[in-house]
């Protein structure tokens, strides 16, 4: 599986709490202090996941394989 | 049986004689011909001329047989079929029922494939619940196909296009001829190995039987199966069946496809964090508007009674409660302020993302929320201080003398709240929202206090 640190589960995960931070949010029965709190968390959420979907700088590597292992190299 | 006293047959038993001789004797055989004036019916049958140099013989598929690597029974095409001639009554002729057609001089290939096939699927190579699931979101994409050629192009530029986030990590293979399949087998070794792969797509464009039979590996089907990363296989043309295509986690009719079921719109993400982000934008302005309109309320009721000890608590209370969302640490604080005034930027953004009405909707609604006098101070620089300066000057005595009150001193700086902190003939210092007078007690009444 990847070995991004931004893994793939996280955005997912990542996208689930958004749902949920929005019904707590919309609910609106939660005191000012911790509204705060839940919104700052969902701007680093959607920050975090924007993240993930910046577009990718070097797009295409290949995948040499040499006598010390593995070695990629940008283009085709 | 003799001439002075033939046996005369009817048709019908010189027709039942010769089907039986003929059905008994050439049961099931391969014959080679060409395809001449095919007809299909809507029914799925396809009717046909089986013809070489010299003869020619009507041949029927019924709808249901099968047909391997044959895309369509059309003129003049070579080919070999399996089956059984067949002799019909009511005409009295006599056509060859075809079970499955074959290519033809690929007829020991196609042998040795369905063999395969029956064996992989015994196996339980073909199994649905042994195919893994293609992740949703993936990061980076394995790709093991030819480095020359159109198929790696369209791939590429489909997941750029879907996709710019996603990454593509090629593992060049050759996909035709000698040592092809062990090349394609080293891919998908290589490739988890080396991991950082969240999927692989092995493709390959069209071509012939011969040119594609790589993928008719049997080591192949099990480095496949054996993958410990999903495997989507794109051979060929939508209708070329390969044993690679039946083990892999998802078969894709052309390699452009593959690209397309891999990767996800990176455009309907972006949209809908968004979305998200309006949503929430929009409750915390309601959220904050409320409690700014609440202590405005206990102003209004207080503040002019006792205003030094009522502004002091509830200015401490706000700063608190600000603070903790503005004003934590510095390195917080600078985060917080980036990812706001990060938010409003977007939001403010005149032109989003093109073609996304809803989210222009969205926005144009937050847009007029944040433009709006109650929270114009939200979307300024330094919007923070402002929104606290603006909250506590309301909480200032001064601006209480904006609205026509005004402070009543003593000499000594007092503040004059009832009437037992004056007597006749004291000067006092009155306070006004412009300017300052001194007056001097004439009269007090001992009024109650309201």
């Amino acid at each position: 599986m990847a070995k991004n640190i931004e893994s793939p589960q996280s955005f997912e995960a990542s996208i689930e709490r958004l749902n949920e931070i929005i019904r707590e949010l919309e609910a609106g029965n939660i005191p000012l202090d911790d509204t705060l709190k839940i919104f700052e968390e969902g701007i680093r959420l959607t920050d975090a996941c924007r993240k993930q979907l910046a577009e990718a700088e070097d797009k295409v590597k290949t995948l040499i394989s040499t006598h010390q292992g593995f070695e990629e190299k940008p283009g085709v | 049986m003799n001439q002075d006293h033939p046996t005369i047959l009817t048709v019908t038993q010189l027709n039942n004689q010769v089907k039986s001789m003929l059905e008994t004797r050439f049961n099931r055989l391969w014959i080679e011909g060409e395809v001449s004036n095919p007809k299909a019916y809507p029914s799925g049958h396809v009717y046909f001329t089986l013809k070489d140099a010299q003869s020619e013989i009507a041949a029927v598929q019924f709808a249901g047989s099968r047909s391997v690597g044959v895309m369509d029974i059309t003129h003049g095409i070579r080919v070999i079929a399996y089956g059984s001639p067949a002799l019909y009554l009511r005409g009295g002729r006599y056509q060859f029922i075809v079970d499955t057609l074959y290519p033809a001089g690929q007829g020991e290939l196609w042998l040795a494939y369905g063999r395969l096939k029956k064996r992989l699927e015994a196996a339980g190579l073909f199994a649905a619940e042994r195919k893994r699931a293609i992740p949703s979101f993936p990061r980076r994409i394995g790709v093991v196909t030819s480095e020359s050629g159109s198929v790696l192009r369209d791939i590429i530029h489909v997941i750029t296009r879907r996709a710019p986030h996603v990454e593509i990590l090629v593992r060049p293979s050759k996909v035709q001829g000698e040592g092809a399949a062990e090349e394609l087998i080293g891919g998908i070794h290589d490739l988890n190995r080396y991991g950082t792969v969240d999927v692989i797509i092995l493709a390959r464009g069209g071509g012939s039987l011969e040119d594609m039979w790589c993928f008719n590996d049997e080591q192949l089907a099990y480095a496949i199966r054996d993958s410990g990363i999903p495997v989507i296989s794109a051979v060929g043309h939508e209708t070329d069946f390969t044993i690679a295509d039946f083990v892999a986690d998802l078969r894709a009719p052309t390699p452009s496809a593959a690209a397309e079921l891999a990767v996800p719109v990176r455009g309907d993400w972006l949209q809908s964090l968004d979305e998200t982000e309006s949503q929430m934008g929009v409750v915390i302005l309601k959220t904050i508007r409320r409690h700014r309109e609440n202590l405005d309320r206990q102003l209004d009721r207080y503040a002019f009674h006792r205003p030094g000890v009522i502004i002091q608590a509830m200015r401490a209370h706000f700063e608190n409660l600000v603070s903790r969302f503005l004003m934590d640490q510095k390195s917080q604080r600078n985060q917080k302020a980036a990812l706001i005034e990060n938010i409003q930027h977007r939001l403010l953004r005149s032109s989003p993302v093109n073609d996304l009405d809803q989210f222009s909707a969205r926005v144009n609604h937050l847009e007029q929320r944040l433009f709006s006098a109650e929270t114009a101070v939200l979307h300024e620089k330094g919007h923070r201080i402002r929104h606290i300066g603006d909250i506590l000057s309301k909480l200032n005595p001064l601006n209480i003398l904006d609205r026509g009150y005004s402070i009543v001193q003593t000499a000594g700086g007092m503040i004059v709240r009832t009437w037992k902190d004056t007597h006749i003939t004291d000067l006092v210092s009155v306070r006004l929202s412009e300017g300052k007078l001194t007056a001097q007690i004439k009269e007090i009444s001992h009024g109650k206090k309201h």
